[in-house]
């Protein structure tokens, strides 16, 4: 009998090694990025962005752009496949492609704003259910085709693409575009408002779209710049409304909304001296808490007071010329924020009237039930709200 | 019963009941009914999994202090003194019954996560064999080795559950628990009250306790056993309804699975799968020996078989036919036999045992 257990525990453990589920590494290609378009009335254009591995090891560090380089990214293949549906596309690809397709590298899915309401909710929850794909992955909607902005992305100082959107997507420092990840899009736009919003996504070389610019209240605004470079970048956010995107706000705007979710923990602010021509006053603002949120509903309209606290520093030996004290400068500083946060909220209040910083959840808490919120018409009240910024220099 | 030996029961004498019935408690964590929760409450699936924890933990209580009060009376034993051989057999039936439809759900639950986490191209017959093979050895062993094995792996299944509570519920999303009541009071203390089927596998520890017990019932012990089970089970709900939101569980989601995968501690730490796997692989490992060890001594009442070492490989065998066959048929039905049995399973051992007016004479067992 102990003989037998032994050769049975013996021969077990060769089987659990996974007969059927063997993965070879050269016999696999690794989705990093996909492209959802829409294509016609029925069906979708895919864009399958494989890594190749070994160009990766030959491509050192991506690339500045020389004259005369060549401006495809070597270290990917993108393969663009039209089908009714996402998993006859990926059965499709193995038509030309020897190796079995795997999702487990997956870093960031871009749809085009052309996908339908269906279309984002139906993807992104196969997506999020699919075994190969983690919660984490990256979401972002492409201010072009979401093809056009694969196929233009070559890192800047990166050699490995899946690394370069990982770091773009999810731990970015880039402080003009929201982060969003797969679980938490899923989560927004399947609820009863479908209010979320995604990074936009611009292929190198298109215009910007005409997003919903900010008025800056004397700040350096991200209008005003220009980045002299064809690469793709992501800027601006696009707001979803009902499971479909509703409005397209520009770096401005998504800034304000990093700053106020805490997704970045300090930033520059650049501000236009008021009292000296061609003068700027470059403050850091360190982001110790995201703000809070008060409701007073007992008020028509309601009013929402948001609470923020900054540690603030100056970037400047002497005080500016233009004004007397410290204090006047901060105070300065105080109303340009204020200005502009509360600029923020009157456009997602009027204009998207789409709840992004979920304020909601907040006023959800004084309801029992589900019932009784969904019935306390609550994207009325935030349509039609008052809203006080409070701001605290620590 | 002549082949009675102690060594084919749960002893008191050690601290292996204690693992035994941590497992019991909440090896259906890996199973698809936590979904249950958030399906019937929504944002208050944590609070529904507390009322039902609640109510478990008061019924075991009580089924503990009869137990005490008839010093150990086993199920199938105290069922024969209480309601005579015809009733006692009826009792045996309906258990063998509950058993049965219990391995079967959980024998392909386990095989479906095995699949989902780690063997999507393997057969389902591969992966059941695995299952299979291991619950059929470990009831062969004997019902005492079995606990002594649950007390070396139960620590580490508790570990790893804990493991997967603390790295999701601090990244939970606090909002998910409000408003408090979710669906309505009514679908949290009402329809809510279904998701004490989680704790209805308690049924195999009462019919393997030994008929006479040398050591004292530990009613202490078994409670706070019962709530270490419960309370993690709590846990588990409470950290799915923090991470996951209800409109992402669907019926024939593994909220284990989903749960699992919202693990990220950054690019390096993010793929628990192979810890998670050996986890639930092991307790339901662990519960299916126990189960076939459960089912062979009420066969053992019932057919009063020379061989009762024989039984538990061919029940192995027997139920892996029934998974596979319900595997291809329609599972609804199993799983609505499976929810009927189960309560009233638990449901027998609570009438036995309150009815039970006197200890179980020794001529009897």
């Amino acid at each position: 009998m102990k003989i037998f257990s032994i050769f049975l525990a013996f021969v077990l453990s060769f089987s659990l090694c996974g007969c059927y589920d063997s993965k070879e590494i050269d016999e696999t290609a690794y989705i990093i990025a996909l492209g959802i378009d829409k294509a016609g009335s029925s069906g979708f254009n895919y864009t399958f962005q494989f890594s190749a591995p070994l160009a990766t090891t030959n491509h050192e560090g991506g690339g500045g752009e020389k004259e005369g380089d060549s401006k495809e990214n070597p270290t990917v293949r993108n393969v663009v496949i039209n089908a009714p549906d996402f998993y006859t596309a990926k059965n499709l690809t193995n038509n030309f492609l020897s190796k079995t397709v795997d999702m487990s590298h997956l870093k960031l899915i871009v749809f085009s704003a052309s996908v339908d309401q269906n279309g984002f909710s139906q993807h992104s929850q196969f997506m999020l259910r699919e075994r190969e794909v983690r919660p984490h992955t990256a979401v972002a909607l492409s201010t072009a085709t979401a093809e056009e902005f694969l196929k233009s992305i070559n890192p800047e100082l990166e050699a490995n693409t899946a690394k370069y959107y990982e770091l773009m997507s999810l731990r970015s420092n880039n402080v003009y575009s929201p982060t969003k990840q797969l679980s938490d899009f899923v989560d927004e736009i399947s609820s009863e408002s479908g209010v979320s919003c995604l990074p936009t996504a611009s292929p190198g070389g298109v215009a910007q779209p005409s997003a919903i610019q900010s008025s800056a209240n004397g700040w350096i605004s991200i209008g005003d710049t220009n980045i002299k470079s064809q690469k793709a970048r992501m800027q601006g956010m696009a707001v979803f409304k009902k499971g479909q995107p509703a409005a397209v706000l520009d770096g401005n705007f998504a800034m304000i909304y990093n700053i106020l979710n805490r997704d970045i923990k300090s930033c520059i602010i650049t501000l236009k001296n008021p009292r000296l021509k061609d003068s700027f006053l470059s403050f850091r603002l360190n982001i110790p808490h995201p703000a809070e949120y008060s409701l007073d509903n007992t008020k028509k309209p309601c009013h929402i007071k948001i609470s923020q606290g900054f540690d603030i520093e100056f970037f400047g030996n002497n005080l500016p010329s233009g004004f007397s004290s410290y204090d006047e400068l901060f105070s300065f500083a105080d109303r340009s924020i204020t200005q502009q946060i509360s600029e923020y909220f009157y456009e997602l209040s009027r204009g998207c009237r789409a709840d992004i910083m979920k304020i909601g959840d907040s006023f959800k808490k004084s309801f029992l039930t589900s019932e009784k919120f969904l019935t306390s018409s609550w994207e009325s009240m935030f349509t039609s709200a008052e809203f006080d910024v409070d701001i605290c220099f620590i | 019963m002549s082949d009675i030996n102690t060594k084919n029961f749960i002893s008191f004498e050690n601290r292996s009941f204690y693992f035994v019935l941590i497992n019991l408690l909440t090896f259906r964590i890996f199973s698809r009914l936590p979904s249950l929760f958030p399906k019937f409450s929504g944002s208050a699936a944590a609070l529904s999994a507390l009322f039902s924890g609640v109510i478990a933990f008061g019924v075991i209580f009580l089924i503990s202090l009869s137990l005490k009060k008839h010093n150990s009376p086993n199920l199938a034993d105290a069922a024969f003194a209480v309601f005579g051989k015809i009733g006692g057999l009826i009792v045996c039936i309906i258990s063998a019954f509950c058993l049965l439809l219990s391995a079967t759900v959980t024998l392909g639950e386990l095989c479906h996560l095995a699949k989902a986490i780690s063997f999507p191209a393997s057969p389902f017959w591969f992966v059941l064999l695995f299952f299979a093979v291991s619950a059929a050895w470990g009831a062969s062993r004997g019902v005492d080795a079995l606990a002594r094995t649950h007390s070396i792996f139960v620590p580490v299944i508790v570990l790893g559950l804990i493991v997967l509570i603390v790295s999701t519920v601090f990244r939970g999303n606090l909002s998910n628990l409000v408003p408090i009541f979710g669906s309505g009071a009514e679908a949290v203390f009402g329809k809510g009250l279904s998701g004490t089927v989680m704790y209805t596998d308690l049924l195999v520890f009462f019919l393997l306790i030994p008929p006479k017990s040398k050591a004292p019932i530990p009613l202490k012990k078994i409670l706070t056993a019962s709530a270490t089970g419960i309370l993690l089970t709590c846990l588990f709900v409470l950290a799915l309804n923090l991470s996951v939101s209800p409109s992402i569980i669907s019926n024939d989601s593994f909220p284990f699975y989903l749960l699992m995968k919202e693990v990220y501690y950054g690019r390096f730490f993010q793929r628990i799968d192979s810890l998670m796997l050996l986890i639930s692989s092991l307790s339901g490992m662990l519960y299916l020996s126990l189960n076939a060890s459960a089912f062979s001594h009420v066969a053992g009442r019932i057919f009063n078989p020379h061989r009762q070492k024989l039984i538990p490989p061919f029940y192995i065998a027997g139920v892996s036919i029934f998974t596979l066959l319900a595997n291809v048929l329609s599972s609804k039905i199993i799983g609505f036999l499976f929810f009927a049995f189960a309560f009233a399973g638990i449901l027998l051992v609570i009438i036995t045992l309150f009815f039970a007016k006197r200890r179980v004479p020794d001529e009897n067992i």
